[in-house]
């Protein structure tokens, strides 16, 4: 098996991929949508450049959200000073005492930062370390080929996709589904050998967090997700071997290593928490990675607060959130993870269970 | 000597944003409207994308190279946030007339309810995807980007594009043939599923092609709707 999504020496198709999809259609901006849309932008443009020149206050763009990978300078983050409680339960305490911590919500795609000082990169280290001992004690599963991951996973419909069954007009047409902005709980059962369809449920919630059943979506899940349980279960627990097999490509420069692997160990993180050994050596491969700071006082995608991991290059405010003080991995700030474990039969609650 | 269209949208030459407006304006709506599965969401992401590129027109670099790419990826930003670009826009963004609820021809007509069939089965399957790989199927895919191009234009790794379509690729195995399947039972008045559905879909539909004023619901128009 092979952790590597893509190699170098294979070319992209993406005509393959095209045809995993429906024809996307061929939207056209009408001719004279496009004259009032653009004659509204010179109008601005003009208005702007008039006011600036009359030596108004505001002389340069401004700075935020941009996609070029040239970021202005910026303030550094405010520095605080915080306090981590000590964990409990660990069998190795190093004491994480004060941390100075960058809030680091700020975010933005980290490439242009300046990076984390080597005392941040510490207490990054000694957090990872830390949760790697948490997790390498939990219990480990055994499964069977025919058994099934169960996740249950909360967080914004935008991160985890709209639960939209598609509407169906009174001649049976489907339509375009309603786009849904609020927060989903999702389930999903993946077949452990990913020789089995998989299922995914998911439901929006209310403003109070109950489901809401106007916005519900079954859906079968075919092909294995990303990597299969068993193939989770097949990969080195060697730190320094997971490592080199999550940083993709050979040649990838180091500055952008951090990204990689965080991509890609984000991916199967939920369910490697049912692998001791894995969810260890994941945690000190990342302790190994440049650019990792720790957050302190961060929620998750279901508002519970954590101490969390965020890295240079992660997306605005992406965080690993990890309970205080059982280190128990919650989730990320895009997607909490409420439960994980072994079922019998999809669209069955599971038997075993980690909840987090 | 000639100055670079990029030299000349660094400096905030007017000319320079028209044309890169004319250039630029209907791949961007494209884009847009694939994304969103949505008409009129495609219209205001048109005009936030090009407001945006004037807000940040000092980060182009120079050189020769196309801004497509830096267009596609603004336009992905806003799709992804379209509530906080309207918020910053809404002065500009107040004064753009809604479209036209019916389009001037009726061959257009037609052609917008067969696109919006095809922008539904590929909008539901894309809604399966989370995010950052929905945005690097629909750059690389549908408009054709190579990763390195879609790297560039999100700002992130060209090793993570890579990881987000093997991603996709593996989610949407076989998806066709499930959408096929399901959209043939649904003619067939075959034994699909209760849930959706109700009365839903015919008012979807003509919202699609903006006939019905009060289901302009998305964040973009929301921020406006005194104007009205």
């Amino acid at each position: 098996m092979n952790t590597n999504p893509r190699r170098r020496d294979q070319p992209v198709d993406h005509q393959d991929l095209a045809e995993l999809l429906p024809a996307p259609g061929r939207p056209v901006l009408a001719q004279d949508r496009h004259r009032v849309l653009r004659e509204h932008l010179m109008e601005h443009i003009t208005h702007e450049t008039a006011r600036e020149q009359s030596g108004a206050t505001n002389t340069s763009p401004a700075t935020s959200s941009g996609t070029s990978p040239v970021t202005p300078a910026r303030p550094r983050p405010r520095r605080r000073l915080v306090l981590v409680a000590a964990p409990l339960a660990l069998a190795v305490v190093v004491g994480l005492g004060a941390v100075a911590v960058d809030s680091a919500r700020d975010g933005k795609h980290g490439t242009a930062a300046a990076g984390v000082s080597a005392g941040d990169h510490l207490k990054a280290t000694q957090l990872l370390d830390q949760i790697a001992l948490a997790a390498a004690e939990r219990p480990a599963v055994t499964v069977r080929d025919d058994q099934f991951i169960y996740t249950k996973s909360q967080g914004s419909s935008d991160e985890l996709g709209w639960p939209a069954t598609p509407p169906q007009d009174t001649k049976g047409l489907v339509t375009a589904p309603v786009a849904y902005q609020g927060t989903v709980r999702q389930e999903q059962w993946d077949s452990v050998d990913g020789k089995r369809d998989g299922l995914r449920k998911s439901v929006g919630l209310s403003s109070t967090g109950e489901p809401d059943p106007s916005h519900k979506d079954v859906m079968t899940m075919h092909g294995a997700g990303y990597l299969t349980f068993r193939q989770l279960q097949a990969l080195p627990t060697d730190p320094d071997a997971l490592l080199k097999k999550l940083s993709n490509d050979a040649d990838v420069t180091e500055s952008r290593r951090t990204e990689i692997v965080v991509e890609n160990v984000g991916a199967i993180l939920d369910d490697a928490t049912l692998l001791p050994d894995l969810s260890a050596a994941l945690y000190r491969a990342v302790a190994e990675l440049p650019g990792v700071r720790v957050v302190d006082h961060v929620k998750d995608a279901a508002g519970r607060e954590g101490i969390g991991l965020t890295f240079d290059g992660a997306p605005t405010g992406y965080t690993w959130v990890f309970d205080s003080s059982s280190l128990v991995y919650l989730g990320t700030t895009d997607a909490a993870l409420l439960e994980v474990g072994v079922a019998e039969k999809k669209g069955e609650a599971p038997a075993t269970t980690s909840s987090s | 000597m000639e100055i670079s269209l990029r030299a000349r949208v660094r400096a905030g030459d007017p000319d320079a944003f028209r044309q890169l407006f004319d250039e630029h304006a209907s791949v961007v709506h494209r884009h847009a409207v694939r994304m969103t599965g949505d008409w009129v969401m495609g219209d205001d992401i048109v005009s936030l994308t090009f407001l945006e590129a004037w807000r940040l027109r000092e980060r182009v670099l120079p050189g020769e190279d196309g801004l497509r790419p830096w267009l596609l990826g603004i336009a992905t930003n806003v799709a992804r946030n379209t509530g906080r670009a309207a918020r910053r826009h809404r002065a500009a963004l107040a004064k753009v007339p809604p479209p036209d609820p019916v389009p001037d021809f009726a061959d257009e007509v037609t052609q917008r309810l067969a696109d919006t069939e095809e922008l539904a089965a590929a909008q539901r399957a894309l809604s399966r995807l989370r995010r950052g790989e929905r945005e690097v199927f629909t750059l690389c895919v549908w408009e054709g980007m190579d990763a390195a191009t879609a790297a560039e234009a999100l700002g992130v790794a060209v090793g993570t594009v890579r990881a987000r379509l093997s991603r996709a690729r593996k989610r949407l195995r076989k998806l066709t043939e499930l959408e096929l399947e399901l959209e043939r039972d649904g003619r067939t008045g075959g034994a699909r599923g209760t849930e959706g559905g109700t009365g839903q879909s015919g008012v979807q539909r003509l919202a699609a092609i903006g006939q019905i004023p009060g289901s302009r619901h998305q964040a973009a128009r929301s921020t406006q709707e005194t104007k009205r």
